[in-house]
């Protein structure tokens, strides 16, 4: 589990950056590729990755979280598990932004 | 830097006209018979393209660890029927133990955890031992293995015509063949080069796996919206469904996962090459387990959605699909699988302990 939660998260790392990167003005690199679907692509991967994260915390420790817990861990589990919905929404839900993917892979569908 | 990025380009191109001009679906059909495509290797020798990360020394064109990424995602992209990946493994194991690497299609071995012996022979050697799996042997000018001596691990080449070979394949008929090694005359043999152990074969192996699953499945997410373009139900393009668009966009973002983690780890492997230091393996692990997990989850749901997308006619044999996704369906395995680099890449991070988690993962 851990290996496979580290790949993923190396991978998005490596993603983020190279947009960051396309970002900087000095890349020269605006207009060349569509960073904004990019960027869209990142966040709805990104997004799901926070949820598996907070999901495998919760299967390898056993604990109730709560959040009023002194314990850090159970306070901050609760509170990841509580925020967890808004994630796939705020910057975009992730079928808004899987429109605007779709949309760049398939081009005008008239 | 400018210029390696120019070249690149440069090559890639030309890989990309090579490819689409001369592999057709005539020619994918004839390899599931034959095991490969010899027209289409002489076009890539003719173009050089399997000594493109040998060093000019050794007889290549002296191209770097992403170059060789590049053209071998774009051939995956067509499904070359050819050995392309492992005449490239071979040549880094001749190259790096100072032998010169000949023409024509060559394989490496051990793939699995086999062993092989060798004895003196005056002042050659011969080699002995049974290995399953090996690519491509039956089509192989030469097998180059890694073989045990008294001396310490050696990099020898052999006839592969002097083996005995029992064929055999993967789930895309790619040959993946027994070869048994009854005192083998070794044709050239030296001490295996720096930083080239068994288990960095088997890690560039898996890199280039990981690297040729990230090009099929470009051309499976291509198939799948070309195809969703033209099909038509219930009246309208299926592409014009928020359903299907929604599973495209699922399945272009797994297909950028997978190119981006593999070219990426590529040039993670290209950049630490020749330093010896433990942070520089702790770093080469992390970068070629995670792009071997991350294409082979790819694999999985990009696989999926395509044949989905696709219905019916994506199992058939006429039509280009199973080309691709049968071969990134292969390659998960090859190497070690996701399950296999997923225990090493946790076991090293738990070791190394949390406190060292975040910097490993954002130095290189």
């Amino acid at each position: 589990m851990v290996g496979r939660l580290t790949a993923r998260l190396w991978t998005l790392r490596r993603m983020s950056l190279a947009i960051a990167l396309a970002l900087d003005p000095s890349s020269g690199k605006q207009g060349t590729v569509d960073l904004a679907t990019e960027a869209a692509l990142v966040k709805d991967m990104g997004t799901f990755y926070e949820r598996e994260i907070v999901d495998a915390a919760r299967v390898l420790v056993a604990v109730e979280p709560t959040l009023d817990a002194t314990d850090t861990f159970e306070r901050y589990l609760a509170e990841c598990i509580v925020s967890a919905p808004v994630s796939t929404i705020r910057g975009g839900t992730t079928q808004v932004l899987r429109t605007l993917i779709a949309r760049r892979l398939l081009g005008s569908l008239k | 830097m400018t210029t390696t990025t120019d070249v690149r380009a440069l090559l890639c191109d030309a890989a990309t006209r090579l490819f689409s001009d001369h592999v057709t679906q005539k020619m994918l059909d004839a390899a599931k018979r034959d095991g490969w495509s010899a027209a289409l290797w002489h076009e890539l020798e003719q173009a050089e393209l399997p000594l493109v990360g040998v060093p000019e020394n050794a007889g290549g064109a002296g191209g770097t660890l992403s170059d060789t990424a590049a053209v071998l995602r774009i051939a995956a992209r067509q499904a070359a029927p050819v050995p392309l990946a492992e005449t490239i493994l071979a040549g880094w194991l001749l190259s790096s133990a100072g032998l010169q690497v000949p023409r024509g299609p060559l394989t490496v071995g051990p793939v699995l955890d086999e062993t092989l012996t060798t004895v003196k022979d005056g002042a050659g050697w011969r080699v002995s031992g049974a290995l399953k799996r090996v690519p491509f042997a039956r089509i192989a000018k030469q097998l180059v293995v890694l073989a045990d001596s008294p001396s310490g691990l050696m990099v020898m080449a052999v006839d592969a015509t002097h083996c005995n070979i029992t064929p055999a394949r993967n789930l895309a008929s790619e040959p993946r063949d027994e070869v048994v090694l009854q005192n083998v005359v070794v044709l050239a043999a030296a001490p295996a080069g720096a930083g080239v152990t068994r288990d960095s074969l088997q890690a560039r192996g898996t890199l280039m796996r990981a690297v040729q699953i990230g090009g099929a499945l470009e051309h499976a997410l291509d198939l799948a919206c070309e195809y969703a373009k033209q099909r038509v139900q219930f009246g309208r393009k299926i592409a014009q469904f928020q359903a299907i668009q929604q599973e495209l966009a699922r399945c272009g973002g797994e297909v950028a996962a997978a190119v981006a983690a593999t070219l990426s780890a590529a040039g993670v492997v290209e950049r630490l090459a020749g330093n010896a230091g433990a942070d520089a393996a702790h770093q080469s692990l992390l970068a070629v387990a995670a792009a071997k997990i991350r294409a082979a989850d790819a694999a999985r749901e990009t696989v999926a959605i395509a044949h989905q997308v696709h219905g019916a006619i994506g199992v058939t044999d006429e039509y280009a699909l199973h080309h691709v996704t049968l071969r990134a369906l292969s390659w998960r395995e090859e190497f070690g699988n996701e399950v296999y680099w997923s225990m090493k890449l946790g076991r090293e991070m738990l070791t190394a302990g949390a406190g060292s988690f975040w910097p490993a993962l954002s130095t290189a």
